[in-house]
């Protein structure tokens, strides 16, 4: 392993040569497709994480040309995870949609939703114009197999949305391939770009394929759903780009670290936070929340993620949701967290707890299982968001103490829920084509018919509730830690109370599922790839929990401010209300002897910082601990 | 009132107008032409950011980072009309469900 | 092993070598110098790891027939971990979880030896037994629970602890719901509750406890609690979380439904090993020796002699032998409760305590389960006599074990329990002793009960119970085949013998000694006398005693009124519900989670609206202005 070899590009560029196959030669190139991105993505995913792990962050000029007209590719612990968990991801989605998509199965398009069931999404027929309700309606009893209630008419797309038929799925899966490689080439140039613009342009580029991935069903309900979701993310793209347009108006620049040292530069002069930075900063936080479905922005998801083919629905809830808050997670903690006190952070935290406790009790009455496991994407993704305000003891990122069980905690749910809720997303399809419908009620007895899937689904939901062992256990341990540390009892109270909930809407599935019904017919045939592959991903994420120390400690590379703020302007015109202790020397490790280093375990090596300088911000929270802490008798080494 | 600051300002004007008629206009069409008046106001203000470069001239990066603005906006306004006139036939109406009545 | 051999094996496995902990307690296990730790540590890994691999390869189909045909065999790793001689070093996983060190101290390594021991004959029972029941993954669920349990006993550090101690709980539920009649899931039902009850308590008090320690491995739990400024709550969120999977009253309701019901050798494991993993539990968790906790430690000896007379008196009225058995559990948990309350009592002399502690766990955990594997082996009709006396001798030798009889590992185990008690105030040291002889007197009433009833099951049952798919035994056979019977008289003789080997085995921590003197070993005859006397009494004249036979409680004891009472109050919510913690725990969260779905339903047809255009646009204004409000600061 070179500290020199460009898999930094290959992640980019493996999927945009598979995306250009598979656009080129259809259906005839999955192979190629397979070997150049199913497969090139997870190695070089891998060989990436293995250089950030023993050299540091990386850094490259596409061609030669930096910044500020070239695009440059920079990977640091964080990039390098997502980048991770999206090829890991991104590979089980793609076997299995290569059974879901494949020949000689009748297609499991979802058909959920024409009905208008539980929540009144979809659209209503032609003929009830008049009493055009827009989702007022009280749920109709509902259609067995999810097709349109008795006495509609059949409109131009209810012969779709009833049987899926076999010439329509091929279609679907002929546009699958290039649309999902275009996304994950999008997707992982996203996590490595190192300027703001780049950010906005891959942003775009995953968004727009998002939506035609939404719409390959070909449903109404996945139709306008996918309208919905094209204008809500067009809004969050807009709004995203003029936050651009004004940092560059201030600055300048565009590249992070530019960006980054000229706002601290501009406060360690003595000045303020100019109102341009602000409303930048102002601007792209909506737009991002948006793209992010963080309540009370949320609503496009559901529909969107419920009506999508399975492997989509997967791709969507896992990855795509969380590129936005990747984004914001840079912006606020690393590029500008000058103009970030804590009570930014309590707000998006609010924001947080309120999308982790709606998001719950939504999932608990939805009647259709796609929809329930959606709106749990809504309650998991505010958990993501109470990283902000548990990060600082109420001050601001900026000065640098960060509390290291929050951050890592917050990131680690991202990576666990991406794996779980995809594994949860490809089970559903799985057991939805099994019995041919949407409907919770559909599902009993699944748990004998599909046992694979099943287990797969129950494993997801183990993360979901936060059970251990399974790293959704070891993200809420690490916020709830770093919650009881400082005595917020309040988001302490939102996270425990967000994993009962969870465990309950879980469970409604899981009893259905356990349920006896010797009356239904046989199940239709499933792959057996499609239930190894949400299977692996359920693993996957169990694992994640069972192993959990190298990924955290890969984490600490490259975390902290970018441009770090120095002794001289701790307190910028009193927005810091409270600088944590040790905050003037923000990007030293965080002295061993602080007496908050609680939640650490006994138990890790003081691992040598791969990479000095960058790898010792985060003094890891175990090695912290454990480096200083006398190990028990040491007679002789 | 500097050139660059007109524009800027403009360009603020033009994104607010947008805004307003993306939110406010319910047929699906009118959602898409407003969403391109918003991105002329943000390219707007890209072209009034005042920035000239050591060696003096005019400043390049914000002229291409308008081109692939645009480029960008118009496959995304590409998609968005196909897709409008996909729901329309599909529902019989030109506007999303819970618009219907607002 | 040279130093070349030894460094390039360290550098090649995942993991870090240290040098036992120095804990006072484990003082006796540290190596002469000189002495290689390298096979202690890689026996340390394999103990683990064994169980885990096989329940790995479990998963796997191909796999599957061989992980079954071994199960019974992967506690032998850990049972030559804990008769090791050699130095045992805490070995460094940083791979696992968040990073974990395993390790065999003082503390440990009791419970190891008589977990190994069961688990192993168990084991060999269990695939005798159900050798044609292959429903529902059963030996899955055993490797999965032994793996849980292994790793909780060689954790060296609180969250390990927890983790594996939650994959023990969560499987062994697998295990009492295995035969899926109203009983098990009922009786799982109330166990999966109770226990993720516990589960939530023992999570809150890990999250004190890490707000304030330095870490969180079981050698700074003292210092933890000394810097806790809330010690008195830290002790009683481990007291009730760990307390539920024990079994003590009044946290014991699950434990008589769910011990019965599981597949025999899994009662034996409930009722023999994975109580007793609370009961070790409590040991590490718990500031023993280094904090005082008065309050904690006179609640423990109170609800542990409550405990101990309670489960003697409901177990004297049941006619299943093995919920007799469970009730003996309850008793006898309730003795080391009371330990446990010395240790929070008195901290002065700590070390006599985790002797005590100790030896009462490998005396309990073998004697309950040879008792349990007992029941699957009666003396049925048709057989051979000497099958017939051998049987019965065979069950009579861990009755009287248990009891606490001269020259059992009871006595030694008692003795020690009483010998601990020195430390603590007058009053209860003078209360001590006889306490502990009335309880050894009605424990032995409670065994000739049990002996009874399995004198007199029906004789024809039997071998359709543990064999469901196929036919009974054939009544000619001499004796049952050895299969079935071999693990039994196994277990039955490591327990008769264990005054012999007990002393040699379990370490002493320092400054204490186990007991072996004659004296200290023939302290129970009177009160096993008495008992058995009073048993022989009421077995001649039982016929002239009619209130003895009509006295009869349900499994499940207060289980029971709370249930119909709690039926009966929800017609009419007037009654004062406020004094039935059960029943004002299921109307308000029968309650709360009515309002929660009427909430949701509302919700629910709100949602769609948010995507508005108006409604956005309002949201997106409030949002930026607070925003603006809350950025940058001014």
């Amino acid at each position: 392993m070179s500290p020199d070899s460009p898999w930094i590009v290959w992640a980019v560029v493996a999927p945009l040569i598979a995306a250009l196959l598979a656009a080129g030669f259809g259906p005839r190139a999955t192979p190629l497709v397979f070997l150049t991105g199913v497969l090139g993505v997870p190695v070089s995913a891998a060989a990436l994480a293995v250089q950030v792990e023993r050299f540091g962050p990386q850094r490259h000029a596409i061609g030669g040309w930096g910044e500020p007209l070239g695009i440059e590719l920079y990977a640091d612990g964080l990039a390098a995870l997502m980048l991770l968990v999206s090829a890991v991801v991104g590979a089980a989605v793609s076997v299995y949609a290569s059974g879901f998509f494949g020949a000689g199965q009748a297609p499991p398009v979802p058909v959920m939703a024409t009905d208008g069931s539980s929540v009144g999404y979809g659209h209503a027929p032609p003929v009830a114009v008049a009493g055009y309700p827009g989702g007022a309606a009280p749920a109709p009893p509902r259609a067995p197999h999810g097709v349109l209630a008795p006495g509609m008419p059949d409109a131009s797309g209810a012969g779709q949305a009833l049987t899926a038929s076999p010439p329509a799925d091929a279609r679907a899966g002929r546009f699958f391939w290039p649309l999902w490689m275009l996304l994950w080439a999008a997707l992982n140039a996203l996590f490595l770009s190192r300027d703001v613009f780049n950010l906005y342009v891959t942003l775009e580029l995953m968004s727009l394929s998002a939506v035609a991935l939404v719409t390959l069903g070909g449903t109404d309900a996945a139709t306008v759903a996918g309208m919905r979701y094209l204008l809500m993310s067009l809004l969050g793209s807009l709004l995203f780009l003029l936050g651009v347009a004004l940092l560059y108006a201030a600055y300048g620049t565009l590249s992070l670290d530019g960006l980054a040292s000229a706002a601290a530069g501009a406060l360690d002069g003595g000045g303020s936070i100019p109102p341009a930075t602000v409303l930048a900063l102002a601007v792209m936080t909506v737009g991002l929340c948006i793209k992010a479905a963080l309540f009370p922005f949320h609503a496009w998801l559901p529909p969107a993620h419920a009506s999508a083919p399975a492997p989509a629905s997967a791709l969507l809830s896992g990855l795509v949701v969380k590129a936005a808050f990747y984004i914001l997670v840079r912006l606020w903690l690393q590029v500008l967290p000058v103009a970030v006190p804590g009570a930014a952070l309590r707000l998006i935290g609010v924001l947080g707890a309120g999308a982790v406790l709606w998001g719950s009790v939504l999932a608990l009455v939805q009647h259709n299982l796609k929809l329930l496991i959606a709106y749990s994407t809504v309650a998991q993704l505010g958990y993501l968001f109470l990283l902000f305000p548990l990060l600082t003891d109420g001050g601001s990122p900026a000065a640098g103490a960060w509390n290291d069980a929050a951050w890592s905690g917050g990131i680690y749910q991202a990576l666990a829920h991406a794996c779980a809720k995809a594994a949860m997303f490809l089970a559903a399809g799985s057991m939805i084509h099994a019995s041919g419908s949407d409907a919770l009620v559909a599902l009993d007895g699944i748990s004998h018919r599909l046992p694979l899937s099943f287990t797969a689904f129950g494993l997801g939901g183990l993360t979901m509730a936060g059970l251990p062992p399974s790293g959704g256990f070891i993200g809420k341990w690490l916020l709830l830690t770093a919650a009881f540390e400082t005595g917020r009892w309040v988001w302490a109270g939102v996270i425990a109370g967000g994993g009962l909930l969870s465990a309950a809407y879980v469970y409604r599935v899981l009893r259905h599922a356990f349920g006896r019904s010797e009356a239904l017919p046989p199940p239709a045939p499933v792959p057996r790839r499609m239930e190894l592959a949400a299977l692996g991903l359920a693993l996957v994420a169990v694992a994640l929990g069972v192993a959990a120390t190298r990924p955290i400690e890969l984490l600490e590379v490259g975390a902290g401010p970018l441009a770090p703020m120095t002794g001289a302007m701790s307190e910028p015109g009193g927005a810091y209300a409270d600088p944590a202790p040790g905050g003037s020397q923000s990007h030293e490790p965080i002295s061993p002897d602080s007496p908050a280093r609680g939640s650490g375990l006994s138990g890790a090596p003081a691992r040598p910082p791969a990479l000095p300088g960058a790898a010792a911000r985060c003094a890891p929270i175990l090695t912290g601990t454990l480096a200083q802490a006398p190990l028990p008798s040491t007679p002789g080494p | 009132m500097t050139p660059p600051l007109l524009y800027a300002l403009a360009g603020a004007g033009l994104f607010a107008l947008g805004l307003h008629a993306f939110l406010i206009r319910r047929h699906l069409f009118w959602k898409v032409l407003a969403f391109n008046v918003m991105g002329s106001g943000v390219f707007l203000v890209l072209i009034g950011a005042p920035a000239s470069p050591p060696g003096g001239g005019a400043d390049p990066v914000p002229q291409a980072l308008v081109l692939t603005g645009i480029v960008v906006a118009v496959s995304a306004t590409a998609l968005a009309i196909g897709l409008a006139l996909r729901v329309a036939a599909k529902t019989g109406h030109p506007h999303l469900p819970e618009d219907a009545d607002a | 092993m040279s130093d070349v051999v030894r460094s390039a094996l360290v550098a090649s496995i995942p993991f870090a070598v240290l040098p036992p902990a120095g804990a006072p307690a484990s003082a006796a296990l540290l190596p002469e110098p000189g002495a290689s730790v390298v096979p202690g540590a890689l026996l340390v890994l394999i103990a683990l790891a064994t169980p885990a691999a096989l329940a790995t390869a479990w998963t796997i189909r191909p796999l599957r027939g061989t992980a079954v045909t071994l199960a019974p065999f992967a506690a032998l790793p850990a049972l030559a971990l804990a008769l090791w001689p050699g130095p045992l070093p805490t070995v460094r996983v940083p791979e696992i979880f968040l990073g974990i060190e395993l390790g065999l101290d003082a503390i440990g390594k009791p419970f190891l030896l008589f977990s190994a021991a069961l688990w192993t004959a168990a084991g060999v029972s269990a695939r005798a037994s159900m050798a044609e029941d292959r429903r529902n993954a059963f030996f899955g669920l055993w490797l999965l629970t032994l793996t849980g349990n292994i790793g909780a006993i060689l954790a060296r550090d609180a969250l390990a602890f927890y983790l594996f101690f939650a994959v023990l709980t969560f499987a062994a539920y697998g295990l009492i719901v295995h035969r899926r009649n109203p009983g098990a899931l009922s009786a799982g039902r109330v166990y999966i509750i109770m226990a993720v009850l516990g589960e939530a308590a023992i999570l809150s008090g890990l999250l004190l406890l890490a707000a304030t320690a330095e870490g969180l491995r079981f050698a700074d739990i003292g210092a933890a609690y000394a810097a806790s400024p809330c010690p008195t709550t830290l002790a009683g969120l481990f007291l009730v979380g760990f307390g539920i999977k024990v079994g003590v009253v009044p946290l014991h309701l699950w434990l008589p439904l769910a011990h019965p019901v599981a597949p025999t050798p899994a009662s034996a494991l409930l009722s023999g090993a994975l109580i007793e993993a609370g009961v070790l539990a409590w040991l590490r968790f718990l500031p023993i020796g280094a904090t005082a906790l008065p309050v904690w430690g006179e609640i423990c000896l109170v609800m542990g002699f409550v405990s101990a007379f309670f489960g003697v008196a409901v177990g004297l009225t049941e006619t299943d032998p093995k919920t007799v058995l469970a009730y003996s559990s309850i008793s006898q948990m309730g003795f080391l409760l009371a330990g446990v309350g010395i240790g929070l009592y008195a901290p002065a002399d700590p070390g006599a305590v985790l002797l005590a502690v100790g030896l009462y766990a490998v005396h309990h955990g073998l004697a309950k389960g040879a008792l349990f594997l007992g029941v699957e082996t009666p003396p049925a009709a048709g057989r051979a006599r000497w099958w017939h006396a051998t049987s019965t001798a065979l069950a009579v030798i861990p009755a009287l074990a248990l009891a606490g009889a001269p020259l059992t590992s009871g006595a030694l185990a008692k003795h020690a329990l009483s010998e601990s008690a020195a430390g603590l105030p007058p009053a209860w040291s003078a209360a001590v002793a006889p306490l502990l002889s009335i309880a050894a007197a009605a424990t032995t009433l409670l065994m000739a009960r049990y002996l009874a009833l399995l004198g007199a099951r029906p004789r024809a049952r039997p071998t359709g119970r543990r064999n469901p798919a196929g036919s009974p035994t054939p009544p000619t056979s001499p004796a049952p085949p050895a299969r079935l019977w071999l693990p039994w008289a196994g277990l039955v003789l490591v327990s008769a013998t264990g005054v012999l080997w007990i002393p040699l085995a379990v370490p002493a921590p320092a400054g204490t000694e186990v007991p072996t003197a004659p004296g200290a070993l023939a302290s129970g005859i009177g009160p096993v006398a008495l008992g058995a006397l009073i048993a022989l009494i009421a077995a001649r004249y039982h016929d002239r005693l009619p209130f003895l036979a009509a006295a009869r409680i349900p499994p499940g004891d207060v289980l029971v009124p709370i249930r119909s009472l709690a039926r009966r109050l929800r017609g009419v919510l007037t009654v004062p519900v406020w004094f039935q913690p059960m029943a004002l725990a299921q109307a308000l969260f029968g309650r709360a989670s009515r309002h929660v779905l009427e909430l949701g339903r509302a919700l629910g047809r709100r949602d769609p609206r948010l995507t508005r255009g108006v409604i956005v646009g309002t949201l997106l204004f409030l949002l930026l202005v607070a925003l603006r409000l809350a950025l940058g600061n001014g």
